[in-house]
């Protein structure tokens, strides 16, 4: 049992895997033999009216009492006589009438093809209606004394209603006698004189929309079909026409019709031959049931209102789906469907249902119910969402298969039970249901699960930004973890499509790799957005080309067409049935066969042959044989008449069978076979062919005599006569040459060609159909292939096609390739800060040095060297991001003895952190024990300015500081601090500043520790002596702008932390808290602004105006005067008209260059207009846009300030920890971005100052951050970055990075972002969450990292590499055009 | 929903219940053509008008019976009626067919109507309920209705409307034990609202 159900999931698992691959093809499939399996059902009757029949035999007959039967109480069943019991409760009292019918199978034989014309193949038999009806109207019975004829017992009928168009062929006032004869008015003069008859049967009579049952089918009485008479007759041969005469009777009279019966089997003695027309013996009544009554319709309607709340209630389960109406849709279709096809099935195998079709309607659906379509979908909705589609399915209706099927057992059982009742009517209702169960069962997993599957891909499609998408490995883990992986039992031989789903990945993999760049190193995003991607027509072609689904597709169409025309050609009958025919031959005609010459004989008996074996609908009518022509094959051919053939026939006088029944006797059957002679005959003139009467006689004689002759031969097989020889020497040539034309074209050869049915013409002309359209498409597509003026444009988008990503992402991954780093030299030191305003780019490294570049020509413009440039080796403390580094780097540096892990457990001070590294270089400087560190963060601008004067450090200038852990220097017990603190001390003697109050606990209990510690104690007084800070000494010279130079006093220059560059003025925020401008062109210092001390952390610069964000949570807003240069007259008196002017013209950079340095060219003067005392801790990050100012701090709160009166206008509360970094929108709705050391993202309105999204993205600190208009990007200390949806708020992609530096980013374009890592940078796409490229910046040594990067106008990549700046350039990245 | 609504309910699917199997009755008695005449209305609602009250009345006892002896018993598995109107649905449905097929079907002899009848109400009872706690309840419902049945047609309240006794007497346990079920699994669908406080929709009435 456990193998079994093993197996069972198992098969179901690869049944799933196979829909869900497929599922285009596999509905096409579905819903065609849907289609097909419905075609039976064209036949059924409506339900509702169906008419019921109750046979009863000839012999037990006696017409029905009256009233209703007495005896047999209705539920009693002792009471009944067994017959009565099965007598049906509407047969009571007397039927409407009693149908004799009397069907004439007549045609002409022999057929003489070379002296008839079509028209006689119809005319003469069709005339022999007129001679039965004459029988039948002298046709007497005398009973004793008493003589009647059939006037006497038919019923006679009214006046035809007077609505009914052809009421003139209808017989009114007489007996009700129908047949052929009324399209003439039963005259035969009529007839013969009439040249076109088959106009007048296909005349039209009534309304132009007529429905069946037509005139000619009510006079005929039998199915047109049957009837052997086309509107166009395209050959010249024999027909065999059928016809009835139709007669009502009013009372049934035995003895009457047995007579009538013996006389027209007299006249006509081929009757004998071809039918036995006592083989029917039972008379059938046809019981129309009335309208339904009020009772009868309340429990249908009852019924039908609980199958609906049934359904309603289904289907409202239906969950977790993208169109739940469709859905349900798609489920109540499989159950109608499949009852459908099951009712369409058993009428295929001849079980004619006689339940009312709309009673046992809803009790079927809800035996065989919707609970399996329910359930499919629960079970594959909560498979787990991040796998892939077809999975999903295939575990889903794995984990159900073995219910399901247990189900269906159990039901099955239970409908075979109801055979058991023996009550037909649950007989046939479980014949039903179970059949219904069946297709239920295939249409559910092939229909409903399919169109599950198609939905739930939408589904995922459309929640493709919603859901989280979770990485690939994840749901690797999940496929392992969560179910137990189920192979499939056979991989589908078309394509890997249902390869194992590790396969599938891997194989999507290595697509992707092939398709993208070599360089992709990161985990290719789930299949899922792969195909997301894809467009559907593409994905077709995709499909097409991959299994060449075509190409097979016709090779097999070929072969069954190869197959067919063998078949056709009659090579199988040929081997097939040669002795079959000539037992035929023998037994037919077998004096014949003996004494026939050898030449008349065989055309005489091909023909006969050949018609024996093919009973083909196309040719009805044609049969040559006059024995087999005219054989009733089918006793009861009114069986076949449309239901309502005998209601309209009723109808026209007005009479209703509704509520009644008729009689119907066996029809009396009739073969005539008329001579060719009398059909020639019957000519009418027009049917002559041009001939006269007297070619006519001379034909009739030819006929006859031919006739006469072959008698005489089958008669004496010895001698012919003379006369007959005589003929027939006289017609050698022109029998000969209708012998060779025969052969050429002869019927009976061709006809093998044709098919033979009905379905083979379907089949026929659907594969004309088909190879038609092939051929026209592939013309099609050789011509675009071929055609010169296309090719081009077919050729790239066949490229296109195959290279998808291409088209979705604008076709710039070449040109990314081919890009290579400018690399901008001159730093000494490690480049620390870098600023660009789109032209320029300025770079501050840790000696201090200021370097301007030309961005474009990766030209050195300007050097400053802020007057005393550190020595090459010196090392300085720069600003930026990196003061606490530089400071530990430089402790380090002084003790040598450090170890890096203890670092990392400092709190941290600064803004800017730095993802944790592994120490890469060898030369990882040493620190001493964290013991010495506490948190004192307010001290460290104080600290920094000790280092100017450090002697050149041992450490190698290769391994940058970077490379460090984020470390931290606390305060307390540092010797750092405790050697800052004295210089603080010092400074405070000298410069008057007094941080005494502040510190002097500190210091206090930092003297404790040095008691403590004496050993730490010569490194303090080592940095002590080192500990001087050049720029504390001028601040005596602010104002000052003539004093600038002692500003610099002794080559030593303040560190620059900030820097900010804007129209060629570059504004350095020194660790010291002074803020010079220079100016780019010249590197001139214009001005130096020191009133404040505390070190400058975050600078902005707008117009001219300044923010500079200070440690010590102060924003001072200046602004900038310019005064013109007395000595050097600008044409330009004021300075709007310049910044006007100068709207960047990237052409002709070298002349705007001047002149916006010629902007400050005059004298700068610097004025504080307000000093906020923002926040209590430092801030970290400030930002300046659309006229906001926008500082983050450490004490987890956010201010808005307006920079023009700056004024606070929030302050944004939210983040529970210190905020890392921030980013301003630079255009509307400047909303911010801010992220904590927790790893939260918040989205923050200006406007009203609330937050908008709070996203948790990350376990670790956020350290880099952007946003687009439809994402926010960051990145964190856990390596990982992510792409948030910035409407939604929710996590669209995420990507592991590489262990460390991912501490930078920028937007190249609002889709492409670039990333710094160690030793390059990444492209990322954010749209699809992958890395495009990966750019190594580091030709050799790649154990730098880069913290920097800047894009220039929306295409140069600025990026520091230690004391390189590298310029990457992508001219031909533009936006994706979407 | 308080047990007064509840009880309402049940009282009204009762009487329903009964007007249309009366509906279904006279239609089998065979006067096909008969357009609802008024004497036939008269018997419906008039002269046998306190019929319909009783029946509704059994089924708010039957319907608040089966919870309350689920909860009592606790034998009830908590996954076989777990919320699913559709499943009541079918279940009634099932039952009008029952009914249908009593009434409409032709049956040779009695034993033959009975044991089909048998073999449906217990495949109704397996298809929507499985629990021995219900199986049990039908039969003591089927017994006892019959009982009280029978009883009123000895005292002459209450006479079929054929005299046939043997045969009704075959068909009537059949129908009173799947009605049971049936109205069984409606109170307990029912009460699930009285279990869960926060009823998602208002239960249909019919």
């Amino acid at each position: 049992m456990r193998s079994l159900q093993e197996f069972v999931t198992r098969v179901f698992y690869t049944h799933g895997l196979f829909c869900a691959s497929h599922p285009y093809s596999i509905l096409t499939a579905v819903i065609c033999i849907m289609l097909m399996s419905f075609s039976p059902l064209m036949n059924m009757p409506l339900p509702g009216n169906v008419p019921s029949q109750h046979q009863e035999r000839l012999t037990d007959y006696r017409v029905p009492s009256e009233e209703s039967p007495e005896a047999p109480l209705p539920k009693d069943g002792k009471n009944r006589h067994p017959s009565d019991l099965l007598k049906p409760p509407w047969y009571l009292g007397v039927p409407v009438g009693y149908i004799q019918q009397i069907i004439v199978k007549a045609t002409v034989s022999p057929w003489k093809q070379e002296y008839m014309v079509p028209d006689d193949a119809f005319r003469s038999p069709l005339l022999k209606v007129f001679e039965i009806l004459e029988e039948l109207e002298k046709f007497k019975l005398k009973d004793g004394v008493t003589e009647y004829s059939l006037s006497d017992i038919c019923l006679r009928v009214g006046e035809v209603l007077p609505q009914i168009k052809f009421k003139e062929f209808l017989p009114k006032y007489s007996c009700l006698t129908l047949s052929p004869a009324n399209f003439w008015f039963g005259r035969k003069e009529m007839y013969v004189g009439d040249g076109e008859i088959l106009k007048t049967l296909f005349k039209r009579h009534g309304q132009p929309l007529e429905t069946p049952p037509y005139l000619r089918d009510i006079l005929f009485g039998i199915p047109w079909k049957n009837s052997g008479i086309a509107r166009y007759f395209i050959r010249n041969q024999q027909r065999t026409i059928s016809f009835a005469i139709t007669i009502a009777m009013k009372t049934y009279d035995q003895r009457f019709l047995l007579a009538l019966k013996s006389r027209l089997e007299d006249i006509y003695p081929e009757t004998a031959q071809n039918v036995n027309n006592s083989q029917v013996n039972t008379i059938v009544h046809i019981h129309y049931p009335d309208s339904k009554v009020f009772t009868e319709h309340t429990y249908l309607i009852i019924t039908y209102v609980f199958l609906l709340m049934y359904i309603y209630f289904s289907v409202r389960k239906i969950e977790m789906v993208k169109s739940k109406w469709g859905l349900a849709l798609s489920a109540v279709v499989t159950v109608v469907a499949s009852l459908l096809m099951s009712v369409s099935f058993c009428s295929l195998f001849g079980l004619t249902p006689t339940l009312n079709g709309g009673e046992i309607f809803p009790y079927l659906v809800v035996f065989v119910g919707l609970e399996n379509v329910l359930v499919i979908t629960k079970s594959v909705v909560s498979t787990p969402v991040d796998l892939d589609v077809r999975l999903r399915i295939a575990q889903g209706i794995s984990r159900e298969g073995w219910s399901i099927t247990k189900n269906l057992a159990t039901e099955l059982i239970i409908v075979v039970g109801g055979f058991f009742t023996f009550v037909p009517a649950i007989q046939e209702f479980a014949l039903f249901a179970m059949v219904g169960l069946l297709t239920d069962f295939f249409l559910q997993h092939v229909f409903f699960l399919t169109t599950l599957s198609i939905d739930i891909r939408r589904m995922e499609l459309s929640d493709l930004d919603k859901k989280l998408r979770i990485s690939v490995s994840d749901s690797q883990l999940g496929v392992s973890l969560d179910t137990k992986v189920i192979e499939p039992i056979l991989l589908c031989p078309v394509r890997g499509f249902m390869s194992a789903p590790n396969m599938a990945t891997n194989d999507k993999a290595v697509k992707k790799h092939r398709r993208t760049s070599s360089n992709v190193t990161l985990g290719p995003p789930s299949s899922l957005a792969d195909t997301s991607q894809m467009s559907r027509r593409l994905r077709l072609i995709d499909f097409l080309a991959d299994t060449r689904v075509i190409q097979r597709f016709i090779m097999f169409c070929t072969v069954i067409w190869i197959a067919l025309i063998v078949y056709k050609s009659g090579v199988l009958e040929h081997l097939s049935t040669p002795a079959d025919n000539q037992a035929k031959n023998i037994s037919q005609d077998a004096t014949a066969s003996e004494a026939l010459s050898s030449d008349e004989g065989r055309k005489a008996a091909s023909p006969v042959s050949s018609h024996q074996s093919g009973g083909s609908w196309w040719f009805q009518g044609e049969l040559v044989d006059p024995y087999g022509a005219v054989r009733h094959t089918d006793v009861e051919l009114w069986q076949h008449l449309s239901y309502k053939h005998w209601p309209t026939l009723f109808s026209y006088y007005n009479i209703s069978l509704y509520g009644k029944f008729i009689s119907i006797l066996p029809s009396l059957h009739l073969s005539i076979i008329v001579d060719p002679n009398e059909a020639i005959s019957l000519r009418h003139p027009r049917e002559n062919a041009g001939k006269t009467p007297q070619q006519i006689k001379q034909e009739i004689e030819q006929i006859s005599q031919e006739q006469s002759s072959e008698a005489k031969r089958v008669e004496s097989d010895v001698l012919p006569d003379d006369s007959i020889k005589g003929i027939l020497e006289s017609l050698p040539n022109y029998v000969y040459d209708s012998d060779h034309l025969r052969k050429l074209y002869d019927p009976e050869e061709l006809r093998k060609l044709y098919p033979k049915s009905k379905r083979e013409l379907v089949l026929t002309i659907l594969l004309v159909l088909f190879s038609t359209i092939c051929l026209s498409y592939f013309a099609l597509t050789l011509y675009h292939c071929i055609c010169p003026k296309n090719y081009a444009r077919w050729r790239s988008r066949w490229y296109r096609g195959q290279h998808k990503k291409r088209e979705t992402s604008g076709g710039y991954y070449k040109q990314i390739k081919e890009s290579l780093p400018k690399v901008l030299k001159g730093h000494v030191q490690e480049i620390e800060c870098v600023a660009t305003d789109g032209q320029f780019i300025v770079s501050a490294c840790l000696g201090g040095q200021l370097r301007v570049w030309d961005s474009v020509t990766g030209d050195c413009v300007t050097v400053v060297h802020r007057k005393g440039a550190t020595p090459p080796v010196k090392r300085k403390p720069c600003l930026g991001r990196n003061i606490n580094d530089s400071d530990a780097d430089l402790y380090a540096e002084y003790h040598g003895n450090g170890d890096s892990s203890d670092r990392e457990e400092v709190d941290l001070p600064r803004p800017r952190l730095r993802a944790p590294r592994q120490p890469i270089s060898s030369q990882t400087p040493p620190l001493q024990g964290k013991k010495l560190f506490h948190n004192q963060p307010d001290l460290l601008g104080t600290i920094h300015t000790n280092f100017s004067q450090t002697p050149p450090s041992p450490v190698n200038h290769t391994s940058p500081t970077s490379l460090d852990p984020p470390s931290v220097i606390s305060s307390e017990s540092s010797p750092l601090l405790s050697s800052s603190s004295s210089s603080l001390m010092d400074r405070d003697s000298t410069s008057g500043f007094n941080f005494q109050s502040w510190f002097q606990p500190l210091y206090d209990e930092h003297a404790q520790f040095l008691r403590d510690n004496p050993m730490v104690d010569n490194v303090f007084s080592d940095s002590r002596s080192r500990s001087w800070s050049a720029g504390d000494q001028p601040s005596t010279l602010e104002h000052d702008a003539a004093l600038f130079d002692s500003g610099f006093e002794g080559n030593q220059a303040p560190s620059i932390w900030c820097l900010s560059c804007y129209e060629g003025l570059i504004v350095a925020g020194c660790g010291n808290g002074r803020l010079e401008f220079w100016e780019s062109s010249s590197g001139n210092l214009k001005y130096m602004y020191g009133e404040n001390q505390t070190g400058v952390t975050s600078l902005c610069i707008v117009n001219k105006r300044v923010v500079a964000a200070r440690l010590d949570g102060t924003l001072d807003f200046l602004e900038i005067e310019t005064f013109h240069n007395p000595i050097i007259p600008t044409s330009t008196p004021s300075n709007s008209p310049h910044i006007k002017g100068h709207a960047r013209h990237l052409s002709q950079h070298k002349v705007v260059v001047m002149d916006s340095l010629k902007k400050w060219e005059a004298i700068l003067h610097v004025t504080l207009v307000n000093s906020v005392k923002a926040h209590q801790q430092p801030i970290i990050c400030l930002k300046c846009e659309g006229g906001r100012v926008i500082s983050a701090s450490q004490d987890h709160s956010l201010k808005v300030f307006r920079l023009e009166d700056s004024r606070c206008l929030f302050t944004l509360h939210g983040h529970t920890t210190k905020i890392t970094v921030l980013h301003a929108d630079k255009s509307p709705p400047f909303n911010v971005v801010s992220g904590d050391a927790e790893g939260v993202l918040r989205l923050w309105d200006l406007h009203t100052g609330t937050c908008l999204h709070k996203v948790k993205v990350h376990e670790a600190t956020v350290v880099a951050l952007t946003s687009t208009p439809r994402y926010m990007v960051t990145s964190g200390l856990d390596d990982r970055l992510c792409i948030v949806d910035r409407k939604r708020g929710t996590l669209v992609h995420e990507l592991d990075m590489d262990p460390c530096g991912n501490n930078c980013m920028s937007l190249l374009t609002s889709h492409l972002l670039v990333t710094g890592g160690q030793g390059h940078i990444q492209l990322i796409d954010l749209d699809r969450g992958e890395i495009l490229r990966t750019v190594s910046v580091g030709s050799l040594d790649k154990s730098a990292f880069v913290n920097q990067i800047h894009v220039v106008q929306n295409s140069v990549i600025v990026c520091d590499y230690a004391s390189e700046m590298k310029v990457i350039q992508f001219p031909t990245v533009l936006e994706k055009a979407e | 929903m308080g047990l007064l609504l509840r009880g309402t309910v049940l009282f009204m699917i009762g009487n329903f219940f009964a007007v249309f199997m009366n509906l279904l009755q006279i239609n089998r008695q065979g006067n096909v053509s008969l357009k609802m005449p008024p004497e036939l209305l008269e018997n419906l609602f008039l002269k046998e008008w306190w019929v319909p009250p009783m029946c509704g009345a059994a089924a708010v006892l039957i319907g608040l019976l089966y919870p309350c002896l689920d909860r009592h018993l606790s034998i009830s598995n908590p996954d076989s009626h777990k919320g699913e109107w559709s499943k009541v649905m079918r279940c009634i449905a099932v039952f009008v067919g029952i009914n249908h097929a009593s009434a409409k079907l032709d049956f040779v002899n009695n034993m033959q109507l009975s044991m089909t009848l048998a073999a449906m109400s217990i495949g109704l009872w397996w298809l929507f309920d499985r629990s021995p706690c219900g199986f049990g309840l039908g039969v003591g419902i089927a017994v006892l209705a019959t009982l009280v049945t029978q009883l009123l047609v000895y005292n002459g309240v209450y006479n079929y409307s054929k005299a046939e006794f043997l045969f009704v007497r075959s068909w009537l346990p059949c129908i009173f034990f799947s009605g049971g079920v049936t109205m069984g699994n409606i109170g307990r669908q029912l009460a699930l609202y009285d279990e869960s406080p926060a009823s998602p929709t208002k239960p249909k009435t019919d």
